[in-house]
């Protein structure tokens, strides 16, 4: 048993830089939450990547990272994460937390999936082995939508 | 920190718990079907410290006013639940109960030994509302369990829960972050309690507790968290914007298999030509 008094919560240091070699992609990593719409919020600029501050970090050691940038926006026409196309099983991918603690991943699936009726439950767990989990957007792209057909989602197994 | 009781406990029969018996709200949460019970324990009772028996075993030792115990993973069943004084022999002579109830396989529950609205011990079965959240969501419970009148619950310096009384509770879904939490005396405005800062964490019910008694001054918030009713986000829009190479008709191949990507322009010449595998 435990006092229930008000404390506060001690946050996990967040992830703030992946490294991701094999496909040219160094990015600096912010942390975000839900959009209105209830979709994952994305920063405007490609360039930078969002970490879904609500679930796990790499330093908790459990559950899936989940780290996602746009393919490309205004301000950066082709985004470093647009090259997930080309991202390989036993790839090396590397995130920084924010205490300066290094987290090794590698690159274990390579799944291209339409973007309609997508469960994204599985790729948000909180629980398990800890994982990396890279999303940004790939396939056709949809005039009528502005939008890509598909998610790129990229999952990787914690070296650590 | 979670134990399970021995099996030992559940096969004596006498049953009962804290105080009174459940409140309605037990019949409007569906189990999810899992046959253990969660039970945590509150101790909202001032200024005494106590055993907590579970069918005549000890179960929980000096527990002290302001502590939270569980959640104890219970098998689902019939219990009995008494109070009694930190150096009693046995569960012979309860402070409070003992007290028959019945847990449910998948449901959770917090049972609160606390005063009522005149002072007097008794015990609370509360059940933790563990329906979904959509993402980004916290669900905030606030439960009176204080020898105190009927109270406003102010969030970020409005009213959010009107006269809320011993020992009732209101549930609100909002969005996740700190909110600036107070308690009034109903329709009044200077706090009894706080204001003071509270986490409503993401995917998890915070439940915080007005406990202690308003005469002897010793009125506290005490908070529960129970986790696990997180859902994913409905999406991951990350594409808003048509990658110029694309335009010159570097269209992805249509089909579920593997596709290929065409090397063209200084852009892609300086990327790794694969495929990518689905």
């Amino acid at each position: 048993m435990a006092s229930a008094a008000l404390r506060p919560v001690a946050p996990v240091p967040a992830p703030v830089r992946l490294d991701y070699e094999a496909i040219g992609a160094e990015m600096t990593v912010v942390p975000t939450g839900v959009a209105g719409d209830g979709q994952m919020e994305i920063p405007e600029d490609a360039s930078v990547a969002a970490w879904y501050r609500f679930g796990p970090a790499p330093a908790d050691g459990e559950g899936n990272t989940v780290i996602a940038a746009h393919a490309g926006s205004e301000h950066t026409p082709e985004g470093p994460l647009y090259a997930l196309r080309t991202a390989r099983t036993g790839d090396t991918v590397r995130v920084e937390d924010a205490s300066g603690r290094q987290h090794a991943y590698r690159v274990s699936r390579v799944e291209r999936l339409g973007k309609d009726g997508l469960d994204f439950t599985p790729y948000f767990t909180r629980s398990g082995p800890e994982r990396l989990v890279l999303v940004t957007c790939g396939g056709q792209w949809l005039p009528e939508r502005q939008s890509y057909a598909d998610n790129i989602i990229v999952v990787a197994e914690s070296l650590d | 920190m979670r134990k399970a009781l021995p099996l030992a406990v559940t096969a004596a029969c006498g049953v009962a718990m804290l105080g009174t018996a459940l409140p309605a709200t037990a019949s409007e949460t569906e189990g999810s079907g899992g046959d253990a019970a969660m039970l945590s324990v509150l101790h909202g009772v001032p200024d005494t410290t106590v055993d907590v028996f579970v069918n005549g075993e000890r179960t929980l030792d000096d527990f002290a006013p302001g502590d939270l115990a569980g959640p104890l993973e219970l098998p689902a069943g019939d219990y009995e639940i008494a109070v009694t004084a930190s150096d009693a022999q046995d569960d012979s002579e309860p402070v409070i109960g003992p007290v028959n109830v019945t847990l449910d396989g998948g449901v959770n529950y917090t049972a609160a030994a606390h005063l009522d609205a005149e002072g007097q011990p008794t015990a609370t079965a509360f059940v933790n509302d563990t329906s979904a959240l959509d993402a980004g969501n916290g669900r905030l419970v606030v439960r009176h369990v204080a020898a105190a009148p009927a109270v406003d619950v102010w969030a970020n310096g409005e009213v959010a829960v009107p006269g809320l009384a011993n020992p009732d509770e209101q549930s609100l879904d909002l969005p996740a972050g700190t909110i600036e939490a107070a308690v009034s005396v109903a329709g009044e405005s200077d706090p009894v309690l706080g204001p003071a800062d509270v986490e409503v964490t993401e995917g998890a019910a915070t439940i915080v507790y007005a406990w202690g008694s308003a005469e002897d001054g010793s009125l506290a918030l005490a908070t529960q968290t129970v986790e696990g009713m997180h859902s994913a986000p409905g999406g991951v829009p990350t594409g808003n914007t048509q990658v110029p190479a694309e335009g010159q008709g570097l269209w992805w191949a249509a089909g579920g298999g593997a596709l290929l990507l065409a090397a063209a322009g200084a852009v892609t010449a300086l990327r790794r030509r694969t495929s990518v595998r689905a």
